[in-house]
């Protein structure tokens, strides 16, 4: 249809059952088609389309003056696609113009395979081919080729000697300990001495090898890490905060290590594997054809029992390596908690679980020992048939004299050493295996799009402080719009309080002029500039936040405050200090300025933690400055202290505050109610009062909530 | 030293204090508008008087959706506040409890696994082929045993990469393969 806005699919019918419908959602209406039927909802008196998220499926609806009505339902693989439907349709009723992106929709399912792609992602984690990857970490091992070519050649020449030292071993047993005459001492030794270097030369080439995959390997993991780090900082907050801290450091470490030892050392191997395992077979095929058979016929059979046990054994020792895990988890969680433990009695009920936990892993782990007590043997038997049916063939030549002693010598040494490759190659697929699942990892939050990125033609900008807002819109990954059509002007210098409901959109209000986030439709601009025309660098350097969470850095206190000017002065630091009230406990510290915080160290206040940030804040000197709860968490008395302490800092500059405690915003020049994403009410406390709407609710609402003792000074300020 | 005598105030039980409002078809009348659930709630004023509360929507929401289906249900309203609790579905009428549960199954939409055709792991994620009462259905795991939630000593909860959920009802009824297939995440 020539009108269609957007077309979406779904799975589920209204009872449950697995069916394939389709909604093309036109400017007068929507279609629903599903098993056969069709259904026409019109345009006329909707009011909102909704992605309402059940647990294990998800709806989309309309509301509308009768009430809400059902569009269709899937299951949460086809959240992404129908929130992204609903936040389009509600566009569109906000009066945006539809274009041709919304269109396109994505698809859940994987054409080829029909399994769903990876979340948020067109990644199909099975047919996704992996050649590529391997090829782009080639590209970025550029500056450590030299040495990764230098071990593979090194691996080689290893390969080429240890194939000649059999041979060596032969010519000394045929030609001189079993010779018919002889020979000259000097010749013996000669041989001896050839063998001699040879050997030594093995492990010369061997530290060389060390050397090389050592050099090659801390490159690229340089390289690796370097290039990940750079990519996750660069990342939009959302699709940092996707994963948790753990995961992304796992794959700043774990994943690339996995990668670096992939490369310097398993490719090496690789070759010299096969080079050893083709070098052998065509030494052995041209000295006794009938003898090489002999040898390589079991050669399958030896890959497959291999094989097979680890494919056996393989997920069992997996189980045993995350019932360990388990056991470490729990152990860790009854330690941190000891102190509840022992008050509430309940050493015995710890002591139980410690135990259950325990003797789960040591069931599993006594079972696998067992496993591998009776697998182990056999296979490693199977792998060594080879060599009787050779002994036998052997034995006969020498008795029919048609081979020599040392010739059976080195033939014995060829035999054992080409199932050394075997068994090798054998685990190729699970090291292989390991790899690919890093590299995906890798490259997954190296492929993620820099949604937040600087324009090419970003500039550098002073600020002088005036913000303005257009129909900005905008919602999270998730299910629906938090911000919908909000238009604000703030002048500069002016203090602006934002309140609301929990949920309102008041954190996402100020993330996006902190350019967090990119708004989905609208404008926001700074000084008439369009915000994502500012370098990220320059606009933030211009914004201090003081936010409910305080972070400090592990390091002193003086670092901390130093945070956002680094080459500030003692002068300038103390005196950001004292209009904080950071200097005044800060003297008392028998280390001063210079004492530990942070995680390992000296553990400060709530309030003294917010001080600093606050003293982070005024050393930074913002033309904007953010305070988000700044002073929620902190009872009545320190918040006024940090209350004067911010109202320093907050003289001329424009200021953007969101409190719960209304009280806390008495000084702002104009309040924005925010109410389910939208601007529901402007203007002082004093005309917002008159009005009687939503903030005059809030604080009658907090009034009532005043009543407690400790918190009537709020209500007097209030009234 | 001369005892204070101090008038001790009665202990009371956490359940008066709690304030919960228990709802059942004694004091609420629950319909179905346009497809979706909604209720009538009748509520004694502080001054005796009853008024009735009408919501043209309700949401429900288990408070233990692993161990409880037909208990303990929170009723909410679109701002997810809860209007009242329902001890058991039992609690209503036929026709109510049909309702109740009908929505329930909508949002708890849990596959009951009851064949695990193949289970195979690669690249970190382990792709699931299983026979349910929804049919023939596959999905993807990203670190199985993680994913994987026992209850009790029988039951099995499986959460796909995508956040949709299935269920072993009993590990003792499933066959001897699918057992097998399983068993070693568990």
């Amino acid at each position: 249809m020539d009108n269609c806005i957007t077309r979406i699919e779904f799975n589920l019918g209204p009872d449950n059952e697995t069916i394939s419908g389709q909604v093309e959602f036109c400017t007068d209406g929507l279609q629903v088609i599903a098993s056969g039927k069709e259904k026409w909802i019109p345009m006329e008196g909707i009011r909102e389309f909704r992605c309402d998220v059940g647990v294990g499926s998800v709806t989309l609806e309309v509301c509308r003056e009768d009430g809400d009505h059902l569009i269709c339902r899937g299951t949460m693989d086809y959240l992404a696609v129908f929130s992204a439907a609903s936040k389009r349709m509600n566009r569109f009723l906000d009066g945006a113009v539809p274009t041709e992106e919304w269109k396109q929709y994505k698809k859940a399912l994987c054409p080829k395979c029909h399994r769903p792609y990876l979340p948020d992602s067109e990644i199909c984690p099975r047919c996704t081919k992996k050649g590529g990857y391997l090829r782009r970490l080639w590209k970025m091992a550029k500056s450590s080729r030299g040495y990764i070519y230098l071990s593979v050649l090194i691996f080689i020449a290893v390969a080429a000697l240890n194939l000649v030292l059999p041979y060596l071993n032969r010519v000394l047993v045929d030609d001189y300990i079993k010779a018919e005459r002889l020979p000259e001492a000097s010749q013996y030794i000669l041989a001896v001495l050839m063998i001699l270097l040879v050997t030594f030369m093995v492990r010369l080439l061997g530290i060389a090898r060390s050397f090389a995959q050592v050099r090659a390997g801390t490159k690229l993991i340089v390289v690796l890490r370097q290039t990940l780090f750079q990519k996750i900082e660069s990342l939009s907050l959302s699709k940092v905060s996707k994963r948790t801290a753990g995961e992304l450091m796992n794959r700043v470490t774990q994943d690339s290590n996995q990668l670096q030892d992939f490369f310097t050392s398993d490719v090496g191997g690789l070759i010299e594997q096969i080079l050893t395992l083709v070098s052998l077979g065509v030494i052995l095929f041209v000295y006794d054809w009938r003898l090489a058979l002999m040898v390589l016929l079991p050669a399958p059979l030896v890959m497959l029992s291999h094989r097979l046990m680890w494919r056996y054994l393989g997920p069992r020792y997996r189980k045993q390596w995350w019932r360990g895990n388990r056991l470490y988890e729990t152990l860790y969680d009854i330690f941190s908690g000891i102190r509840v433990v022992k008050a509430f009695g309940m050493e015995k009920k710890e002591m139980d679980r410690y135990d259950t936990v325990n003797l789960r892993e040591t069931d599993v782990r006594i079972q696998n020992e067992t496993y591998f007590a009776v697998i182990s043997p056999i296979t490693n038997f199977l792998m060594g048939v080879g060599e009787f049916f050779l002994l036998y063939y052997v034995g006969n030549q020498i008795l029919d004299g048609a081979m020599t002693l040392g010739a059976m010598q080195q033939f014995s040494a060829y035999v054992a050493m080409i199932y050394g490759p075997l068994r090798w190659l054998s685990f190729m697929p699970r090291r292989l295996a390991r790899t690919m699942t890093s590299l995906v990892r890798v490259f997954d939050v190296l492929d993620e799009q820099e949604d937040v990125a600087d324009r090419e033609d970003a500039v550098a900008q002073t600020i002088v402080g005036n913000i303005q807002l257009d129909n900005v819109s905008f919602g999270y990954e998730d299910a629906k719009d938090v911000l919908r059509k909000v238009n604000l002007q703030i002048n500069p210098g002016e203090m602006i309080g934002i309140v609301g409901r929990s949920g309102a959109g008041k954190s996402t209000l100020i993330n996006l002029v902190m350019r967090m986030y990119d708004p989905d439709d609208g404008t926001i601009r700074i000084d008439g500039t369009d915000l994502r025309d500012i370098a990220q660098q320059s606009l933030r350097s211009q914004i201090g936040a003081v936010l409910q969470e305080t972070f400090l850095f592990t390091g002193t206190l003086l670092q901390n405050i130093c945070y956002s000017k680094p080459d500030a002065s003692y002068d300038e630091v103390i005196i950001a200090a004292k209009l904080a009230g950071v200097h005044s406990f800060a003297v008392k510290l028998p280390d001063g300025y210079n004492t530990l915080v942070g995680e390992r160290g000296h553990t400060l206040s709530g309030g003294e933690r917010q001080r600093v940030a606050i003293a982070r804040a005024l050393l930074h000197n913002p033309k904007i400055l953010i305070l988000d709860e700044a002073t929620a968490s902190l009872d009545t008395e320190t918040e006024k202290d940090i209350q004067d302490a911010l109202q320093k800092l907050i003289a001329g500059r424009t200021t953007i505050a969101i409190a719960h405690r209304l009280s806390t915003l008495r000084n702002a020049s104009r309040l924005v109610v925010l109410d389910h994403g939208r601007v529901a009410e402007v203007g002082t406390h004093d005309e917002l009062l008159a009005r009687e709407g939503l903030y005059y609710e809030l604080v009658m609402a907090q009034r009532q909530m005043s009543k407690m003792p400790g918190e009537l000074e709020t209500t007097e300020q209030l009234a | 030293m001369k005892e204070t005598s101090q008038e001790k105030e009665p202990v009371r039980k956490l359940s008066d204090v709690a304030e919960i409002r228990y709802l059942h078809r004694g004091n609420t009348e629950i319909f179905l508008k346009n497809g979706f659930p909604g209720a009538r709630i009748q509520c004694r004023q502080e001054d005796g008087s009853e008024t009735v509360e009408e919501h043209n929507r309700i949401w429900l929401h288990r408070a233990f959706p692993f161990d409880l289906l037909k208990e303990y249900i929170s009723v909410q309203n679109k701002d997810q506040e809860e209007i009242g609790l329902i001890r058991e579905l039992a609690d209503f009428d036929e026709d109510a409890q049909g309702i109740l549960c009908g929505a329930l199954e909508h949002k708890y939409y849990t596959p009951k696994i009851a064949k695990i055709v193949s289970l195979k792991e690669a690249h970190g994620y382990s792709f699931w082929q299983v026979e349910s009462d929804a049919g023939k259905l596959q999905f993807t795991l990203q670190d199985t045993f993680r994913s994987l939630l026992r209850v009790g000593e029988d039951k099995v909860f499986v959460f796909d990469n995508y956040g949709n959920r299935y269920v072993i009802e009993s590990l003792k009824a499933l066959d001897r393969r699918s057992l097998r297939r399983i068993e070693l995440y568990l």
